[in-house]
């Protein structure tokens, strides 16, 4: 058996891939749309402040050892660092972004001449606000920010149900690709969430964040709690609505892929709310008495659950967003590699994560899961082809999908790929030199 | 695009057909976030006090009694190891033992005289788990005034029967040094040293020979109550 050991550095890389990948692709992909352009730019920039909060993260858990339950930094032992500072603010960025996606993706809702503006400017400000924030209230209210993801799951949600009981009533299948595209945006948001669903209807979520608090030293701010707890019924709701939608949708139309999916993750939370259930004893320990240890096998649950959504089934989600709805040009030969490599890579590293993962609580010995892993990847070199064509092949975009849906589309010259990466990039090394300045300056911590 | 006749922003979102189960879903959303949010709250506030406050304890001893005698005549100058079983202390239902104090007392009714002999007595430290170095343990004691001679064994830390107050942020952390297990286990060795003193050392048809002392050995058990000082 293997030591249980963090996904973070492995969310790191497989982000940080991701991420530039779709970049360099957008970048050289001179005829797709401007709606495509902004989404991929907005989708790899996610990935890319997500992977760099990641490698923070890492920072902290290798070099002091503050990784604690679900995740969580311990702040008693890293608050005030560079790391911790940077990554907070990176990972405050990545919300922005995807705070914004719902508007540009599907469909470009605003659909004016200024919405790129909006975005870019309303990520910069954001940015800029409660990086200051967070300076000067030392983190106090770091998930905040979560409350501006009420309009987009209020976009989401209104999109899902409006075009899954649209596909049912015009019996048209074309509909059928925005909800389930909209269900995987969903996904990917609030991913981590909707596994937490039964202990948010039972609410007893409360519970395990006081145990956060007392533990590692989470801010005992109305602020921040009303954050988590927003981003929590989001995705708990989001689960119930999606669940629904997907049933009833099987009833009327048939199991789709996607609501196979959906019912797993119901499964999940519903399975992850009695195991939170069952060990409340252990969550009020620390305040009722004095803080004792999950069980190993509720820690195992977590890592194969809800850490795995969040860390590595989350960008291959958005990697099949990007190739699947043709976001990225891959018609285009010269964009084939570089979209085989990652898509290889990618299934490669997860798999690699996931039988590490069943190491670590089934005494297999390292012969027997190295060939577990010759064998995927001899699988994925096999069917490379296959794979990689069935996800481009079928691919289209949503305008191409549904032309009659799509709002006419506004072409801007300066919506660039360059415009974006100088602009988030701005971002990334503003971020960087804040953490860096205020924390040798000895002003947080 | 079927009965969907003209795109707008707002038919991207809702249609008739989805405005009761959209509206619905959100509504849902809406109830469950106060809900939830008041739990939230209540928590906040509790987790703050917790964080913030260590509150004082004070910390008083129920204490119950446990008693052993031996009567031993000892020869002049002669030593006497006596042993006690811990074992065989019955201690009540949620009760530690705490102190273990031994009296020594010689009775001089012997020879002519009244002249006292000199009683030596020692605790004899050996497997018993208790507190052998601590400054509240009198482990040897001597005396040749006919007085009885006090020792005493401090067996469960920090006891002394006196209540204390503590600060821990909550009442089981506060209770938590007064719940430990395994102190007073093993057998008390007590040894015991008599020399016979005759006036002016004259006791010419040798009669004060020996010498009859009685060990009483007092166990003392207690049990820790706990209230926030206010």
């Amino acid at each position: 058996m293997v030591e249980i050991e963090s996904m973070v550095p492995i969310a790191a890389v497989v982000d940080l891939v991701l991420g530039i990948a779709t970049l360099s692709i957008i970048s050289r992909s001179q005829g797709t749309s401007a709606n495509n352009r902004i989404v991929g730019c907005i989708l790899g920039w996610i990935l890319v402040f997500l992977g760099l909060s990641y490698i923070m993260t890492s920072i902290l858990e290798f070099r002091y050892g503050a990784l604690a339950d679900f995740s969580a930094v311990d702040r008693d032992k890293v608050g005030g660092t560079f790391a911790f500072t940077a990554k907070n603010l990176l990972l405050s960025s990545a919300y922005m972004l995807m705070v914004l996606l719902p508007f540009f993706f599907p469909f470009r809702l605003i659909n004016r001449e200024w919405d790129l503006w909006f975005l870019l400017a309303g990520v910069c400000v954001a940015c800029a606000v409660f990086t200051a924030m967070h300076l000067m209230t030392n983190f106090e209210h770091f998930q905040v920010e979560n409350f501006l993801f009420i309009p987009g799951y209020v976009v989401l949600i209104s999109m899902y149900i409006r075009f899954i009981i649209t596909e049912a009533r015009d019996n048209d299948e074309r509909l059928r690709k925005v909800s389930v595209v909209v269900g995987l945006v969903l996904i990917g948001i609030h991913g981590e969430t909707m596994t937490y669903w039964l202990s948010q209807v039972l609410s007893i979520n409360d519970l395990f964040f006081q145990r956060q608090s007392i533990q590692s030293g989470l801010s005992i701010s109305a602020a921040a709690w009303g954050g988590i707890n927003t981003r929590l019924t989001l995705g708990a709701t989001a689960m119930l609505v999606l669940c629904a939608g997907e049933a009833w949708r099987s009833f009327k139309v048939g199991l789709s892929p996607f609501g196979v999916l959906t019912f797993i993750i119901f499964i999940i939370g519903f399975v992850a709310g009695l195991a939170d259930l069952a060990v409340l004893d252990v969550v009020r320990s620390c305040y009722e008495t004095q803080c004792e240890a999950f069980p190993v096998a509720y820690t195992i649950w977590y890592d194969f659950t809800s850490e795995a959504l969040v860390y590595l089934y989350t960008p291959i989600l958005f990697m099949f967003i990007l190739l699947h709805y043709d976001i990225v040009d891959t018609k285009r030969e010269e964009n084939r590699w570089l979209i085989r490599i990652i898509v290889i890579l990618m299934l490669l590293i997860v798999s690699s994560t996931i039988l590490e993962l069943i190491q670590s609580f089934l005494p297999i010995p390292d012969m027997i899961s190295s060939a577990a892993l010759a064998i995927v990847v001899g699988i994925f070199i096999g069917w490379e082809e296959r794979i990689v064509k069935s996800l481009i092949d079928d691919s289209a975009s949503i305008q191409e999908t549904v032309p009659d849906f799509a709002l006419p589309e506004i072409e801007h010259d300066f919506a660039s790929p360059r415009l974006f990466n100088l602009v988030f990039g701005g971002v990334t090394a503003f971020i960087l030199i804040v953490s860096l300045l205020f924390t040798g300056l000895g002003v947080l911590g | 695009m079927s009965s969907d006749d003209t795109i707008t922003s707002r038919s991207l979102l809702v249609t008739r057909e989805s405005r009761v189960p959209t509206a619905v879903a959100l509504l849902v959303t809406v109830v469950m976030m106060t809900v939830t949010m008041v739990d939230f709250v209540g928590d906040l506030r509790a987790t703050d006090t917790f964080t913030s406050n260590t509150p004082d304890w004070n910390l008083t001893f129920d204490v119950q009694n446990y008693t052993m005698q031996a009567v031993e005549t000892l020869q002049d100058d002669e030593t006497r190891n006596l042993e006690f079983d811990m074992a065989e202390v019955i201690i009540p239902e949620g009760y530690s033992l705490g102190l273990i104090d031994v009296t020594i007392t010689s009775e001089e009714e012997e020879g002519i005289s009244v002249q006292c002999d000199s009683v030596a007595g020692d605790l004899i430290e050996n497997g018993l788990t208790a507190q052998w170095n601590s400054p509240m343990s009198n482990l040897s004691g001597q005396d040749s005034s006919c007085q009885p001679i006090e020792l005493s064994l401090q067996v469960y830390p920090d006891f002394d029967g006196r209540s204390i107050t503590v600060s821990a942020v909550n009442e089981y952390q506060a209770m938590q040094h007064w719940l430990q297990d395994g102190w007073g286990q093993g057998v008390l060795s007590v040894d015991l040293e008599l020399d016979v003193n005759s006036p002016l050392g004259f006791d010419p048809i040798g009669q004060d020979t020996d010498e009859e002392i009685t060990v009483d050995v007092t166990v003392i058990m207690f049990k820790a109550n706990i209230s926030l000082v206010e």
